[in-house]
């Protein structure tokens, strides 16, 4: 067990020093490769608040991402508002938007969800492309500044790192406070969460809002990356690459959205130089996940990895823990029609990052 | 508007509308019974233009071209349904994902082996002409789509209304476990209605070619329409995607001739407010999911 | 551990994070990239074009015209070897920006050649702004700012146009037809708002009216309420500008609605060019427009540049074939000219845009101070080949036209771009804004 944790703990570091010293170690290339897996990946981190916790599947996200983005360019861009003060002003846009989007989405779930925020993203994408004099229609906005201490390549993916760092650990306390274990409820069982007291209306409200908010914070960084904001960078293909990305990885987790977002990236940036028929490879992968992996890559690797380790290691119970998915994948199967341990009922709804620490901590609690 | 005008654009907007009750009878079909909003649909339509191409470039004629594109889809939709929707039957959402992620990868082959240049299929030599309506001139193969659309819609309120099979449609589409519970194969019954929205979306994209031509991207536009025409018209009913059609395509008409530059609101203002006052569509039921 | 030391334990770490990332973040990474400009060695050259999405079809002439020239050429200038290594963007500004970093940064590539859509060719220029030791050839993003209010130094039309070129002729030309009014119908987004903006600029200055304004957005899929509009009656012409797959639609029902026999159409470059040209039937054979390349140009440099391309890829090229390989051809002369050394950018850059073709697939060609294209407008006509191919016939040429027309370049620029909401009706106001050949005054 010891061992074990010694493991987890040293790749861990692994990771953090790789990450932090990574600009020193590979090209600006590599460097540019990983801010835009920063940045992308907390977007998908945004669709997986919804729909992996709170099982609501959206298609409609980059519509989203997109006020951040075009409220960035229209504040800094046509009307010379400092940078900062335009970021400020663009996220409360997001955030007024995002909530309007969920006031219309409250009563809706599964395919009806999916299908009204398609229509949601299909209405940003329209103003966008038809509101030229706001927007610059289909050329888009050119010369959105980064920050001035985030100039280069470096500073920049440092600058990304640490904003995306600062949100995945809001994320991370948001999943685990009783907001974020009611949200599983809505997911995990919608009608059963009235009865209990649980204002399902809005939880599903407030869920939107939150994630619309990280999405633009994502758009922000993706327009100041590019110095450029564009209608396809809000069109539906958009949210269903961010889509495509949460699943990949695993949704209802957080390395889950960094590892898809990293393979979309690296499709996209390295790949697509050596192959033509890319977007048949991505649409291939997105296919097998379904099909194969629906708990996505980091599920499949507690599953198959993590949890027969711990099980050796004589961690049964946190083994098992993992194999009943409480992390995630409850979009994808059809766990909840069997109604195996339900979330709300076994009070444990802890997120599968770091399924050690959880099963403590819930003991010490109890 | 002139009178003209106003016959005009009433003959576009339901001779449109006829093009789109063709391919989304069957997408709605689909929708209705299998709780599947099929987002590879588009591909079906534009991959059936495609091989409907290939047919006529070797010198088949329109009709070949026309039946060939449907069977040929039908075939893929057969392969789709048992080979990859059937493994996640019943699981909503993989069923809806794994719809897109087969029409990223459609999209990107039908590229690979047609190309990117706009086609535009020839018309059948029997309605290539143009006819003389009270003083407008239309031409004739959008009457042949609006004669083909009232046979299709004909077709299928016999076959619903009349038949074993559009009973156990019927009795699907209200109650699934019903269905099962009355010893009926529902897994064939899903696949056939795959299959044939499937033909349809194939036949409706040779027709679609002459009509609006063929290219890449066309696939996610029709998409698009269908989506609108399945949420206003309501899941699995056939008087649904009949108004449903005639409404997207006479407002999209109108629309673009009156305020063009809000043509694309006005067909998906409706649409987010059914959804959200009407959800189950204009005539959709109260259904056991 | 109880739930306060674990917080405890978290709070460090996050605390060490915070410290190794503000150290990390104070001193510069090093590792210059190589770069493959210079003196010597082979010079490697990025070419972004899409060849797969919507416009793979003239993404795909650009890359084979680009290829044409090295092929016929030899990929040696000067001593130094071309190496082109292609990037598809699938004509997305963002992709764009991705493929130019990689191109840039990994390979180090010393010229980026692209893109076809005008806005990938804004988010290039965006990216190549900053950029000092890259050299960007714009050989067909025409987007009229590119060099008039937003010129970006080292991103170079050569081979390239603006929007509104042909169709400044095409305005004043309408009017020299008799035609009073003029009912015009363009692609909703810059691209058409620039073309209609020339045409109804020059069109008006000499007394014409626009009587109905059409705006249709890209990717239209029927034409037809736009067409049930127009009242052959009302008017004297109808000004088209459509782009892609709009195109071939436009064009079948222009004929179907009954109005090709009816109402005299002028075309936009994009409307009737060539690798739309060859999806399209009887019903193109003799419309009329505006561009500023017809492979029909009965001149050796042209027939030449068609015959190869006819040899090596088996169809006729249009002009996103033609400009690539003017790019590559003008390119290559100016590296003949250094003597093969790319080590001075800014000299290099000034030889390149001080560079006249004298003779090119597009006839003559040149750039003015701002950097926009001075070449010959044509006035085309579909016709039929032996072949039954159809193809763009000279019917009237204008040599030597400015990006500005015939006014004033000071006074032009100070006027915005020409968008939906301005395309220069009531301007100019007097013949002070014109530098020549003022038509206020003859009225």
């Amino acid at each position: 067990m010891n061992t074990l944790r010694l493991v987890k703990w040293a790749s861990l570091a692994a990771v953090v020093g790789l990450t932090v010293a990574l600009p020193y170690l590979v090209s600006s290339f590599y460097v540019n490769m990983a801010t835009q897996m920063l940045f992308f990946g907390l977007f998908a981190l945004s669709i997986n608040l919804i729909a992996g916790y709170g099982g609501m599947v959206t298609l409609g996200q980059a519509g989203v991402l997109g006020i951040a983005g075009y409220g960035l360019g229209i504040f800094y861009t046509s009307y010379a508002v400092p940078l900062g003060v335009s970021a400020l002003l663009a996220i409360i846009s997001t955030i007024l938007v995002a909530a309007f989007f969920g006031l219309l989405l409250v009563r809706a779930s599964g395919v009806y969800f999916l299908m009204i925020t398609l229509a949601q993203g299909m209405v940003v994408w329209g103003v966008a492309q038809r509101l030229t004099t706001l927007t610059g229609g289909d050329n888009g906005l050119r010369g959105i500044a980064r920050p001035p201490f985030a100039v280069e390549y470096w500073s920049y993916y440092y600058f990304s790192l640490a904003v995306v760092a600062f949100c995945v650990f809001l994320i991370a306390r948001i999943v685990r406070s009783p907001f974020g274990l009611s949200l599983k409820g809505v997911r995990e069982a919608e009608t059963r969460m009235a009865p209990l007291g649980y204002d399902v209306k809005r939880i599903k409200l407030f869920a939107f809002t939150i994630s619309g908010t990280f999405a633009g914070v994502a758009g922000l960084l993706l327009a100041m990356y590019n110095n450029f904001f564009s209608p396809p960078s809000v069109y539906v293909k958009a949210s269903a690459e961010g889509l495509l990305m949460s699943i990949l990885g695993g949704v209802g987790t957080i390395t889950g959205a960094f590892v898809g977002s990293g393979v979309f990236v690296f499709v996209t940036n390295y790949v697509s130089g050596y192959m033509e028929r890319w977007p048949t490879l991505l649409g291939l992968i997105f296919v097998l996940t379904i099909l194969f992996t629906p708990d996505g890559v980091v599920g499949a690797w507690q599953r198959l990895v993590w949890a027969p380790l711990l099980r050796r290691y004589g961690a049964a119970d946190e083994a098992e823990l993992i194999e009943v998915g409480v992390g995630g994948g409850g979009l994808l199967s059809d766990r909840d029609l069997k109604g195996s341990k339900s979330a709300i009922e076994a009070g444990s709804a802890a997120p599968s990052e770091e399924p050690s620490e959880q099963v403590e901590e819930t003991r010490a609690g109890s | 508007m002139s009178g003209r005008q106003f016959v005009l654009l009433s003959l576009n907007g339901i001779s449109f509308g006829a093009l789109l009750f063709l391919l989304s009878s069957g997408f709605t079909l689909i929708f209705g019974l299998m709780r599947i909003v099929n987002l590879a649909h588009g591909s079906f339509y534009l991959l059936g233009g495609y091989v409907g191409l290939t047919l006529m470039q070797g010198g088949q004629s329109f009709w070949v071209a026309m039946i060939g594109g449907a069977l040929a889809i039908a075939i893929l939709g057969f392969v789709v349904e048992r080979g990859l929707l059937l493994r996640v039957r019943g699981r909503t959402m993989p069923e809806v994902l794994l719809t897109v992620g087969l029409s990223l990868i459609f999209a990107d082959l039908a590229l690979a082996r047609w190309g990117g240049d706009p086609i535009l299929l020839d018309r059948p030599s029997q309605f290539a002409g143009t006819v003389e309506l009270s003083g407008v001139t239309y031409p004739e193969f959008r009457l042949l789509v609006l004669g083909l659309g009232i046979l299709l819609a004909a077709l299928m309120w016999i076959l619903q209304s009349r038949t074993r099979i559009g009973a156990i449609i019927r009795a699907g589409v209200d109650d699934r476990e019903m269905v099962s519970a009355l010893g009926i194969n529902v897994n064939a019954v899903f696949t056939g209605v795959f299959v044939f929205g499937a033909l349809l979306a194939g036949m409706t994209g040779v027709i679609g070619g002459v009509f609006l031509s063929l290219y890449p991207g066309a696939d996610g536009e029709i998409l698009n329409f269908a989506l609108v025409v399945v949420i206003l018209g309501g899941l699995g009913d056939l008087r649904g995607a009949i108004v449903g059609s005639l409404l997207v395509g006479l407002i999209d008409s109108f629309g673009r001739s009156l305020t063009p530059s809000l043509s694309y609101f006005l067909l998906f203002a409706p649409m987010a407010l059914i959804l959200i006052f009407r959800p189950r569509g204009l005539f959709g039921r109260a259904t056991v999911d | 551990m109880n739930a306060y030391t674990s917080r405890l334990r978290k709070a460090h770490i996050a605390a060490a994070l915070v410290l190794v990332l503000l150290l990390a973040a104070c001193s510069a990474p090093g590792g210059g990239d190589d770069e493959g400009g210079g003196e010597e060695g082979p010079i490697k050259v990025g070419v972004i074009v899409p060849t797969t999405g919507v416009v793979a079809a003239a993404g795909t002439d650009m890359l084979n015209g680009w290829n044409l020239y090295w092929e016929i050429n030899g990929n040696e200038v000067a001593g130094r070897t071309i190496e082109t290594i292609h990037e598809d963007n699938a004509g997305d500004p963002t992709t764009t920006l991705t493929k130019a970093r990689k191109l840039v940064e990994q390979d180090g590539a010393a010229v980026i050649v692209g893109t076809l859509l005008a806005n990938t060719a804004l988010a290039l220029a965006e990216y190549l702004d900053p950029l000092d030791d890259v050299i960007g050839l714009n050989p067909a993003g025409s987007a009229d700012d590119l060099s008039q209010r937003g010129v970006v130094d080292n991103y170079v039309r050569a081979g390239g146009w603006q929007s509104s070129s042909p169709t400044h002729v095409a305005g004043d030309w309408a009017y020299e037809q008799g035609y009073r009014k003029v009912i015009t119908l363009c692609q909703d987004y810059a691209f058409g708002h620039e073309n209609c903006g020339g045409f109804t600029n020059t069109f008006t200055d000499r007394g014409g009216e626009i009587v109905q304004q059409l705006w249709a957005p890209l990717g239209t899929p029927d034409y037809s309420s736009y067409l049930s509009d127009i009242d052959p009656a009302s008017a004297d012409a109808a000004f088209v500008l459509t782009v892609g797959a709009d195109s071939g639609r436009f064009v079948k029902q222009w004929e179907d609605f009954g109005l090709k026999d009816n109402l005299p159409l002028i075309g936009g470059e994009t409307t009737l060019e060539q690798s739309l040209l060859r999806a399209m039937g009887d019903e193109a054979v003799g419309l009329q427009s505006f561009g500023h390349y017809a492979e029909g140009r009965e001149d050796s440099a042209t027939q030449e540049f068609v015959d190869e391309y006819v040899d090596a890829y088996d169809q006729l090229p249009s002009y996103y074939s033609a400009s690539t390989y003017t790019a590559a051809q003008w390119f290559a002369e100016t590296l003949e000219a250094e003597d093969g050394d790319m080590s001075d950018v800014p000299a290099f850059l000034e030889t390149l845009k001080g560079y006249q073709l004298d003779n090119s697939p597009f006839g003559p060609m040149k750039l003015d101070e701002h950097g926009g294209t001075i070449a010959t407008m044509y006035l085309r006509e579909v016709a039929k080949d032996e072949e039954g191919r159809l193809y763009n016939q000279v019917v009237e040429e204008y040599p030597e036209v400015s990006q500005f027309w015939n006014y004033d370049p000071q006074a032009f620029l100070e006027q915005p771009v020409y968008t939906r909401e301005y395309l220069g009706e009531d301007w100019p106001e007097s013949c002070d804004q014109f530098a020549s050949d003022c038509p206020l005054e003859g009225e």
